[in-house]
């Protein structure tokens, strides 16, 4: 059925006016607050490049960024890694388990954040369940410190939250490939490695970047679970920063300033690892 | 001799899937330990934690603002996010295909700067936190999920159906009726779960744009805040089960064609939605 074009005007407009109202405008203030000042702890109307200045001079701030690269990278690339294996299994090698699997992936999706930070806490704390099973195991003697408040312990969680995710998002990458493709391969005397590198990963590549990129960002920007499961150094990252900005400090410049390098640096993630991928035979040349 | 690798990759799914569901598991069992301590092995069953959990009047506060703040994201979502889909898929101009990308983009974005935006513009516009700031802001995560997954029904039915009916016929209304939203009510009905349980469950937007109002997972990080409470693990099983029950709630409403392949067309749909 055809639309008619007033018609369509109608049914698009409340999309184009909430978009509009609802992310343009908010964005744009946000970037007009970066060149703001404080004063008297108000932001007040002007154009300096005074935040910019301070948050690309400041080694606190590098600290910040390099903090805050080491819990985003290595979650993206677990993420991403665990996640190819298991839609690898789910779209190739399962076969009576997959149905089942698959509705769990589903399901796990809407696991809610919350509670896997909270639940994480109980496991990892120094009474938590980790640390009791491995004493009455007498595998350690103390408890370990290093599960809780730790990089590794925000990493874990996270992993564990963008997990279905990228499992999902692969899978939908992987199922849309022949299963005859990988076997003509092996019959043609592929080993499975090279298979692996030169058939599947170069057909998941597009869905391989986005979801790393995806979680890269989200990771980067989340600013609850370094608080509650890091420690004084790891919980130290661009999101914790931005956040603590606009609603503790209330210094909406600086925070605004931060928000868009964050971004900035998104952009260099972005073109680093199309070029990576570019280089390593898993995304096409050509393509803009 | 072959049979080896697969095992290994089969193990490795295993360990996985277990690693996704332990921490999920942990939440559950010991919001039912009759014991306060959180250490293996949990003590016995008991609703006691419930049962405290909602004779707190902060708790059952934050319960009916996150309620009705989902209820209000989906049906928001779902009419602006269908309306649009309709004119994307059948009507794709260079305007509808640049709103499509640019609804995806706050997905893209981390949901900490969504909600800086909001702040921003809060504070420039003299907008005070209320019920509509915070639905706002689950609108604009959800709704590029409904718009995905009911372009992606629209696209994926033999329009000859309508075209048969008007062949036969009936008006573009009635078709309209008769044809095309019995075809996609399923998808919008999913997708306004979907959008839903996204609502009930966020927390990183929210914390910006709710003021003093508390909602369920605000309330959990606020006692998050203090020491370790075995109530949150009640807590926490409520955030994670009301979701899921309104998910499967969609399904069960949705049997009356529910064969096995109805329910995988599903699930598949919400993994490319994803």
């Amino acid at each position: 059925m055809s639309l008619s074009r007033r018609l369509a005007a109608f049914l698009i407009s409340p999309l184009g006016l909430f978009l509009g109202l609802a992310v343009l405008v908010p964005v744009s203030m946000l970037f007009a607050f970066s060149f703001f000042h404080l004063h008297l702890l108000e932001p007040v109307p002007g154009f300096t490049v005074d935040n910019y200045h301070a948050v690309v001079t400041s080694s606190l701030y590098r600290k910040y960024a390099v903090n805050t690269f080491l819990i985003a990278a290595p979650t993206a690339i677990l993420s991403v890694v665990a996640g190819y294996a298991l839609a690898y299994f789910l779209a190739f090698r399962a076969k009576r388990s997959r149905r089942f699997l698959l509705i769990a992936t589903v399901i796990a999706l809407m696991g809610s954040y919350l509670a896997l930070i909270y639940s994480w806490r109980t496991l990892s704390g120094e009474h938590g369940i980790f640390n009791s099973l491995l004493q009455a195991m007498h595998l350690t003697d103390e408890p370990l410190g290093v599960l809780l408040f730790s990089r590794v312990a925000v990493v874990t969680a996270e992993v564990n939250f963008f997990l279905p995710f990228t499992t999902l998002v692969l899978f939908s990458s992987l199922s849309s490939i022949p299963p005859g493709l990988e076997a003509a391969a092996r019959d043609l005397g592929a080993s499975r490695s090279m298979t692996l590198r030169r058939i599947l990963l170069p057909l998941s590549g597009t869905a391989l970047f986005g979801a790393t990129l995806f979680v890269f960002f989200l990771s980067a920007g989340d600013y609850i679970t370094p608080v509650f499961l890091g420690g004084i150094g790891s919980s130290a990252t661009f999101g914790t920063l931005i956040a603590d900005q606009l609603s503790t400090t209330l210094n909406y410049p600086l925070g605004a300033a931060i928000a868009f390098v964050m971004l900035a640096l998104f952009l260099v993630v972005v073109v680093g690892l199309r070029l990576g991928m570019r280089a390593g035979g898993l995304l096409p040349r050509h393509t803009g | 001799m072959t049979m080896r690798r697969p095992r290994l990759l089969t193990v490795i799914a295993g360990a996985l899937v277990v690693f996704i569901y332990l921490p999920l598991a942990v939440v559950v069992v010991f919001a039912f330990n009759s014991g306060a301590n959180l250490s293996w092995p949990p003590h016995g069953v008991s609703v006691r934690w419930f049962s405290l959990i909602f004779g707190e009047e902060a708790f059952r506060s934050g319960l009916t603002t996150s309620t009705w703040a989902a209820i209000a994201t989906a049906v928001v979502a779902g009419v602006i996010g269908t309306a649009a889909a309709f004119v994307m898929a059948r009507r794709p101009t260079r305007v509808t295909r640049w709103l499509e990308s640019g609804s995806r983009l706050p997905v893209m974005l981390p949901p900490l700067f969504i909600g800086i935006s909001l702040v921003a513009a809060m504070k420039t516009f003299a907008i005070d936190p209320s019920m509509w700031t915070i639905v706002a802001g689950h609108v604009i995560v959800t709704t590029p999920f409904v718009i995905l997954i009911v372009v992606s029904r629209l696209r994926n039915y033999d329009v000859a159906l309508e075209q048969a009916a008007r062949d036969l016929g009936a008006t573009p209304r009635v078709v309209l009726r008769r044809i095309t939203f019995p075809l996609i009510a399923p998808s919008v009905l999913g997708a306004m779960v979907i959008a839903f349980a996204i609502s009930f469950d966020e927390v990183l937007i929210t914390n910006f744009t709710s003021g003093t109002r508390v909602t369920l997972p605000l309330f959990v990080l606020s006692r998050l805040r203090r020491t370790i409470d075995p109530s949150i693990n009640a807590v926490a099983t409520i955030l994670l089960l009301v979701p899921w029950f309104a998910v499967a709630l969609a399904f069960v409403l949705q049997r009356r064609r529910s064969t096995r392949q109805t329910v995988d067309a599903r699930v598949e749909e919400l993994a490319r939605a994803a």
